[in-house]
């Protein structure tokens, strides 16, 4: 009904041909102008620059600007020569192109030819040590897991790591036979030319992000990870618009942000004498098999370090002796504290005498001692008899020491302090330890006269032997001699006196009483050992037992010597610790520590590195 | 007897002046977004727009030329016939001959040896007008009393033509096409609102279509029609494929926010340079916006609407039937064209790959348009003078009487 109704109105509205042809045109009239006016309110809108949530001046700026960083370099770590021991590289890795379809100009085969296989496989073989059976099986087409045609392979961990030499070898080689088809990919590296050198000093450095090496080095350990914000430096950064294809346009290139190359750091240590250690150290590990060793040659007068060491360590370019069960992922000069025995009685000797308790010729009973409740007894129990305090350091007597002790109680304690034992030496390298003092019992007191019941650092123990040294003045042990800024500035770090715990005299005494160690035919436990050819020399011995699980160990020893030299103006003092050597019969482990001590100390000696 | 008047008397410097100063637009804009490309090309950074010259100095002399001509010759049945017959052939050979070109998956120009490439498609638009402007006119009493047998076989003759755009395929032109003889259809004079609610039914449903196959996902389409989802998925959000099938939209968008309101200057167009495709024909009126600002070019949309209105409006005076079909429907397609290509390239509606008139490059919308406004100056001068001379009589009735 409704229907017909429509209609009859819709007829009753119709009108002739023309005027309804007239009202159409009115209508289309007015959509066009309704239909512009949306098309303006639309632009304005796209132009306010959201369309949904999109951002439009976010996808433009995405769209049109590109940015790439500028790699700053890493600063280089050099010896007090300038010799490199650790600086940037590139390293490179080998690949090979499989896919036929890698052609250059005029069709050039820029891919591995089948009659090429057996020459590529010679050539890698000579200059890489690859397998040519392996090289061979690499090169044959093969398909992944996926069926798909691998195009292009490389060569395992071996055709990685390649030095820019061995790159250009084996590019010179295919070259003259007109080979294609092998390239190398460019990774950032850092070369330790030196190899195994004061490995746990300088660390060692790995990619920032192990997926990603275009995101550079980081340090890890040591001067590598401790000064790590300097030596990286800080990346720069260059924006430039890009054309549709996403490519620089040229000329549109700015510099945001120049990169600053990371800052140099020259170490006190010398090449050559480290080098040497590294050698004395290495064939004494390969004869005795200790289970750990150090060895730190200091200037005496400046507390600069020329070489230090330790095993185990490790290759900072092989990364050998990072993994396994043998690594120890730990520098034993700073981050580890041990008792250390009877070279300890250097500064109890110095103690007394600061404290005017000394009498080099007042005499005591050797053999044992009665503390409270314990005995306490030289390294041979049975003594012998009477002994003068001078002749008991050259002895290496407990029971002078402990004499020495009860005559000054409560100054020992304050000298173990001023001494700069249970402190930091603030060297500055990761996880320092400050070791631990056990005073609490009249015993424990008295066995800190000899080296036990303290428990120290090698920088430590460095650190006081410079005072003896150096007319009673304490020097900073230190491995850096100055950071030079990519713009030149440098930062010297300048000899650093911590403190004078004792006076000139007392410490020429000291290196007096110490040549007795040497030079006493009857008692000194270094006679004939630790003496060097046409120099006098201050020495002590230290036999110290390893307390594990809270009892000392029966056979096994941490033994140490430290030697100053000249005594009459100290140049050097050598310290080297050796713990659980294997000792074969017959040869006493003063004598293997001699191996290192002596040879590295006479070098030194002879060629007068030091710079005073 | 009236004193004869010269037929330039009559020409309408409202339609004339717009459409030159449209044309003078076009070859500047067709320069400045083509140049950049054919440098990179190393090609004659002109040479597009020295081709697009020629082919307006073509059109001003086809202007000249159907300016000229008695307005009896286009209402002449055997003209008209004979013009649809070339027009159905030149799609033929276009579609199934190796004279037609592929560009852009459509096989839609034809090879013309020695002159080029024209697309016959273009000038099927004008030729719907006219056909249908001319059927309809002669039927004008049966439109009223018996619409359906007046307008059905016109109308098979129509979509078969429009069938041979469709398969070129070009569904972007034969929307164009099928849109043109519906509004023809809707202006022969039947009852003016059935026309409103037939017209109002199409926008209204095209509308809810859109929203249908965007959210349909696309499983409504067989697999060979997929692409034309995928350009409904994208008209969506052209962002969510903003490096393939929502690139150009996305690009659009992007070359309209550079310009903002005071536009990058002309030549400085930064969305031209290889970022948005087809600068100087699809989205020309993108690089507007980039290089001449919103508001030159919001002038210049009114400029084309004015020129729009002008015609309709010729077409709204117009006495004879024929005449005011023809404007009606020439204004429409000037009207539905610009509509397909704004809409498109301001993501209103899907894209289609239309020609934006008088400014995009293309040599075959140019003459077609040019022939159609030829057509209307004739027709708003036939429509004076036809006054002029009614006038004339009657003042002589007067003073006779």
């Amino acid at each position: 009904m409704n229907k017909h109704r429509l209609k009859r109105y819709l007829r009753s509205k119709n009108l002739n041909p023309v005027n309804n042809r007239k009202k159409v045109g009115v209508i289309l009239f007015a959509t066009a102008i309704g239909v512009f006016l949306i098309f303006a309110i639309r632009f304005s809108y796209i132009m306010m620059g959201n369309i949904g949530n999109v951002s439009l001046a976010e996808k433009t700026a995405e769209l049109y600007k590109g940015s790439q960083i500028i790699k700053a370099k890493r600063g280089s770590i050099l010896d007090r020569n300038g010799d490199p021991i650790a600086e940037d590289a590139t390293s490179y890795s080998l690949y090979a192109i499989l896919d036929k379809n890698y052609l250059g100009i005029n069709k050039k085969k820029l891919y591995v030819q089948e009659k090429d296989r057996e020459k590529i496989a010679e050539v890698l073989n000579k200059y890489v040590g690859l397998e040519k059976s392996y090289v061979i099986s690499q090169l044959k087409p093969q398909k992944n897991k996926q069926g798909k045609t691998i195009t292009n392979v490389e060569f395992g961990t071996e055709g990685k790591g390649l030095t820019l030499e061995t790159k250009t070898n084996i590019e010179k080689a295919l070259k003259k036979e007109n080979i294609a088809g092998i390239y190398f990919t460019e990774h950032p590296a850092r070369s330790y030319p030196n190899g195994e050198f004061a490995s746990y000093l300088i660390g060692y450095t790995a990619y920032a992000d192990k997926n990603d090496d275009t995101k550079g080095m980081k340090g890890v350990l040591c001067i590598e990870g401790a000064y790590n914000k300097q030596l990286k430096g800080t990346d720069g950064k260059i924006v430039y618009q890009k054309d549709s294809s996403g490519n620089a346009i040229p000329g549109t290139q700015v510099v945001k942000k120049e990169a600053k190359d990371g800052e140099d750091i020259q170490t006190t240590l010398d090449r050559n004498l480290q080098l040497y250690l590294e050698d004395l150290m290495d064939s004494v590990e390969e004869k005795y098999s200790p289970e750990s060793m150090t060895a730190m040659l200091v200037e005496a007068k400046t507390g600069s370090i020329l070489a230090a060491t330790q095993r185990p360590s490790f290759d900072p370019v092989t990364k050998e002796g990072l993994s396994g069960e043998n690594a120890l992922w730990r520098n034993l000069l700073v981050e580890d504290s041990f008792e250390p025995g009877s070279t300890m009685k250097v500064f109890t000797v110095a103690a007394a005498i600061e404290a005017g308790v000394f009498d080099p010729n007042a005499t005591y009973q050797s053999g044992k001692i009665q503390v409270d409740d314990t005995q306490i007894s030289d390294w041979n129990p049975a003594g012998v008899g009477t002994l003068t305090y001078r002749q008991a350091l050259a002895w290496s007597s407990n029971v002078g020491m402990v004499h020495l002790e009860e005559m000054m109680p409560t100054a020992w304690q304050e000298y173990i302090k001023k001494f700069g034992f249970v402190k930091s030496t603030n060297s500055g390298l990761l996880n320092e330890n400050i070791g631990l003092l056990q005073n609490s019992t009249t015993v424990d007191r008295a066995m800190t006269a000899y080296g036990q019941a303290i428990s120290v650092t090698d920088f430590q123990m460095m650190q006081g032997f410079t005072a003896i040294a150096n007319n009673g003045k304490m020097m900073k042990p230190q491995y850096i001699k100055k950071i030079v800024k990519s713009d030149g500035t440098e930062k010297v770090y300048n000899p650093k006196e911590v403190s004078q715990p004792i006076s000139s005299t007392t410490a020429n005494q000291v290196l007096t009483y110490m040549q007795d160690v040497v030079n006493d035919a009857t008692y000194g436990t270094g006679y004939g050992i630790f003496n060097i050819d046409g120099y006098n020399v201050s020495a002590k011995t230290g036999t110290a037992q390893i307390s594990e699980n809270g009892k000392y160990l029966d056979d096994q020893y941490i033994h140490s010597v430290v030697q100053i030299a000249p005594t009459e103006d100290p140049e050097y003092i050598m310290y080297v610790t050796i713990k659980k050597p294997t000792i074969p019969a017959g040869t006493s482990a003063s004598s293997i520590v001699a191996e290192i001590s002596n040879p590295l100390l006479k070098r030194a000696l002879d060629l007068g590195v030091s710079d005073q | 007897m009236p004193k004869k008047v010269k037929k330039s008397f009559y020409l309408d410097y409202s339609i004339l002046i717009p459409y030159l100063v449209l044309c003078g637009i076009g070859l500047i804009m067709i320069y400045s977004a083509s140049s950049y490309k054919l440098l990179v090309n190393h090609l004659d950074p002109a040479s597009l727009a020295i081709n697009q010259a020629i082919y307006f100095v073509l059109s001003l002399l086809l202007i000249t030329f159907i300016y000229k001509m008695k307005m009896k010759i286009f209402e002449h049945r055997n003209v008209i016939t004979f013009s649809t017959f070339v027009i159905g052939v030149l799609l033929i050979l276009t579609r199934f001959t190796s004279l037609g070109v592929v560009v852009n998956g459509a096989q839609g120009w034809l090879k013309i040896p020695g002159l080029g490439q024209l697309q016959p498609a273009e000038f099927l638009k004008i030729m719907i007008i006219w056909y249908l402007s001319y059927i309809i006119s002669k039927r004008q009493g049966e439109i009223i009393t018996n619409f359906k047998d007046a307008t059905l076989r016109p109308l098979l003759v129509v979509l078969g033509l429009i069938f041979l755009v469709a398969i070129q395929p070009d569904n972007g032109g034969a929307a164009i096409l099928f849109l043109i003889a519906v509004l023809m259809l809707l202006a022969s004079g039947v009852n003016y609102l059935y026309s409103l609610i037939f017209g109002g039914s199409i926008a209204i449903g095209s509308l809810l279509g859109i929203k249908l196959i965007v959210w349909s996902g696309g499983k409504i389409f067989p697999k060979n029609l997929k692409y034309v989802y995928d350009r409904f998925a994208v008209f969506a959000n052209p962002f969510l494929d903003a490096q393939g099938d929502g690139h150009q939209i996305v690009n659009s968008y992007y070359a309209i926010y550079n310009g903002g309101l005071f536009g990058v200057g002309l030549g400085n167009s930064t969305q031209k340079k290889g970022f948005l495709p087809e600068a100087q024909t699809d989205f020309m009126f993108s690089i507007v916006l980039e290089e001449l600002c919103l508001i030159i070019a919001v002038l210049i949309l009114c400029l084309l609407l004015f020129l729009v209105l002008r015609i309709i409006l010729v077409g709204i005076r117009a006495k004879n039937p024929f005449n005011s079909l023809m404007c009606i429907g020439v204004g429409g397609m000037i009207l539905i064209q610009t509509f397909i290509n704004i809409g498109g390239i301001s993501g209103l509606i899907p894209l289609t790959g239309v020609t934006f008139p008088f400014i995009s490059q293309g040599g075959s919308s140019l003459l077609m348009l040019s022939i159609s406004i030829g057509l209307v100056l004739n027709i708003s001068a036939d429509e004076k003078k036809n006054k002029h001379n009614e006038m004339v009589v009657n003042m002589q009735e007067i003073t006779e009487g």
